[in-house]
């Protein structure tokens, strides 16, 4: 007779595992309360602890009559006896009905609101303190009672973890057009030989002077990327374009922003949004040439 | 911070959190046990493509556990329409491990890549160029798939490579400690003594022959009385003091730690010598000598100095 499931299926199981080839099931049979033999009427003629009554149920009737059955129902007290009852964690139960799955995980105990009692349990703020599990006398399968430790703790992971989809591994892009990023490629470049004309571009549209050094700065420092040769500021160009690309940040770097810490100063610049190759946004970073002409 | 930081797992942890806001207790690294990341097959490759489950610790507030599907970076997507290489010079060619040069990439690029989650191949950093596929090991929580490293050797970086040190000793007082005490036995830190005076024949006769008998370094610890008594009436003269011979005493000492009380040097003026004895500079001479004394502070004077005799040897 399995622990892990419910109490009236157990009892079941039980009965066609002595009566096979026959297969009663809960829809076709219904199980009367349990009964104590011992003081009763069947006293002398078993040394089972319980008796019930089955009879047929469900439409159409797939039986007749009914049978007495004698079996032992299981005393809660007794799982100490083959199992070392350590401390259960659950979280913060009021009553014994709170836990019961709590129970079911770290004992392998399924007990049901109809096997139990809910009596209240006997815990501090912290959730530290004991509870008694009490059988009640109709449960099909248990009787007596066990006291356990509680701890706070064993909030079921599948109720806190719910989205489990996390998408926040990002690329510095997401584009199912190019998939390339413009950030990846701007991380190692050194643009301070740019530094005064970069230090004055303004957020906003990127143009003038500031598209021209930019351009020029892309061109000449970007050795390793296919835009090598093909970084442009061509209207229109799907590609490789910095027209209509905007400053979003220059300035200090931060620690806080995703670029290469060696550097003093960085640029962020948004390429344009119908930019296939590459895309995104990108920081082009700079520090202050030491003066070398003082030497 | 770069583009990516911390271990392969952090990224994921914080992702699991920042999407499951409800979570009164959050994952962390200790208390949960992270399976192996599995493939999860997807037609495209910015989908989510790797499962794991995670499952609670008893040590965790949890029981249970839960899988996840999530997204690891492609590395060939990464660096779509890029080469990922490396330009270094190395010293003395040697062999280049992963665990030597996948720092190099991570720096460069912005990325955390951990050397035990890959394989890749190892080459001789010489002036060869190699191209070695970094393979991404099933374990890596955040990465997948292969990018081919292009290595080449680089021109020796001045700053990196050849001058090491920065931080130099630079310039010192005339009188520091270096010059006088280096060992710094008698506890000399002094100040600046203002007896940087160009001496002459003339100035101090009797010093005279031995100044010009001298051609090579020789260091004394003494000096004769009759030079003595001669070079403090000069000094007296010149700095308006009164020192007597007899604080100088040299012999019996009585004024306590100061043993060495006057003694002379005779060096050739090299550009070494010049540097290391920021006194003896003179332009146009070929020699110094050096008269170094101490005196005590109820002379008025801080209690070490140099006097040099340029000559020409």
């Amino acid at each position: 007779m399995s622990v892990f499931i419910n109490s009236k299926q157990a009892v079941i199981d039980y009965i066609n595992a002595v009566n096979a080839p026959v297969r009663i099931t809960p829809t076709n049979v219904k199980l009367s309360k349990p009964y104590e033999v011992s003081g009763g009427r069947y006293a002398t003629q078993t040394l089972k602890n319980t008796w019930s009554i089955v009879e047929p149920d469900g439409t159409p009737l797939t039986f007749r009559g009914r049978k007495v059955i004698f079996y032992n129902r299981l005393d809660l007290a007794d799982f100490a006896r083959f199992r070392p009852v350590r401390p259960l964690k659950a979280p913060k139960p009021t009553s014994v009905h709170g836990m019961l799955a709590a129970i079911q995980y770290y004992f392998a105990i399924k007990l049901s609101v109809d096997d139990v009692e809910d009596d209240p349990t006997n815990l501090d703020v912290d959730g530290v303190g004991t509870v008694t599990v009490r059988a009640k006398a109709t449960s099909p399968l248990w009787i007596g009672s066990i006291t356990f430790d509680v701890l706070p703790g064993g909030l079921p992971l599948e109720e806190y973890l719910t989205n489990i989809t996390p998408d926040q591994i990002k690329y510095p892009i997401d584009n199912f057009k190019t998939g390339s990023s413009a950030a990846v490629i701007a991380y190692p470049l050194d643009a301070t030989p740019y530094r005064d004309n970069l230090l004055i571009i303004e957020e906003g549209l990127l143009h003038g002077t500031g598209l021209a050094t930019v351009l020029e700065a892309m061109l000449t420092l970007d050795t390793s990327s296919d835009g090598k040769t093909l970084w442009n500021s061509s209207v229109g160009s799907l590609t490789w374009s910095l027209e209509g690309a905007t400053v979003f940040y220059n300035g200090l770097n931060e620690a806080a922003l995703p670029t290469n810490p060696a550097f003093k100063y960085v640029i962020g610049i948004e390429l344009r949004g119908d930019l296939t190759i590459p895309s995104g946004r990108f920081y082009l970073h700079y520090s202050d040439p030491e003066d070398a002409s003082a030497a | 911070m770069p583009l990516y930081a911390g271990k392969d797992i952090d990224l994921l942890i914080a992702a699991i959190n920042r999407d499951n806001p409800a979570m009164t207790w959050k994952l962390n690294a200790t208390d949960f046990i992270y399976s192996k990341p599995a493939v999860y097959e997807v037609p495209n490759v910015l989908d989510h493509n790797t499962q794991i489950r995670v499952t609670a610790k008893e040590s965790s507030p949890y029981r249970g556990n839960v899988i996840l599907t999530y997204r690891r970076l492609d590395l060939a997507v990464l660096f779509r329409s890029q080469k990922l290489e490396l330009k270094r010079f190395v010293k003395d060619a040697t062999w280049m491990t992963p665990a030597t040069y996948i720092p190099l990439v991570n720096q460069k690029y912005g990325l955390n890549l951990d050397v035990t989650k890959l394989t890749a191949g190892n080459f001789y950093g010489g002036w060869q160029s190699y191209t070695r596929p970094i393979v991404m090991s099933e374990l890596s929580y955040q990465y997948v798939g292969t990018i081919n490293l292009y290595w080449s050797q680089d021109l020796e970086e001045l700053g990196l490579d050849v001058l090491t040190q920065g931080e130099l000793d630079g310039a010192k007082w005339p009188n520091g400690v270096s010059v006088f005490d280096p060992e710094g036995t008698y506890g000399l830190r002094n100040e600046f003594l203002p007896l940087y005076r160009d001496y002459t024949e003339e100035s101090i006769t009797g010093l005279w022959p031995l100044v010009t008998t001298q051609t090579s370094f020789v260091w004394s610890t003494s000096i004769p009385s009759y030079l003595f008594k001669d070079l403090l009436t000069e000094i007296n003269t010149a700095y308006s003091l009164g020192m007597k011979f007899e604080d100088f005493h040299v012999t019996d000492n009585p004024k306590g730690i100061y043993g060495r009380t006057m003694g002379y040097r005779f060096m050739p003026l090299t550009p070494a010598t010049r540097l290391a004895y920021p006194l003896a500079n003179r332009v146009g001479a070929t020699h110094v000598l050096l008269l170094w004394f101490v005196n005590h502070p109820e002379f008025g004077l801080t209690n070490m100095g140099y006097l040099p005799f340029y000559y020409n040897a």
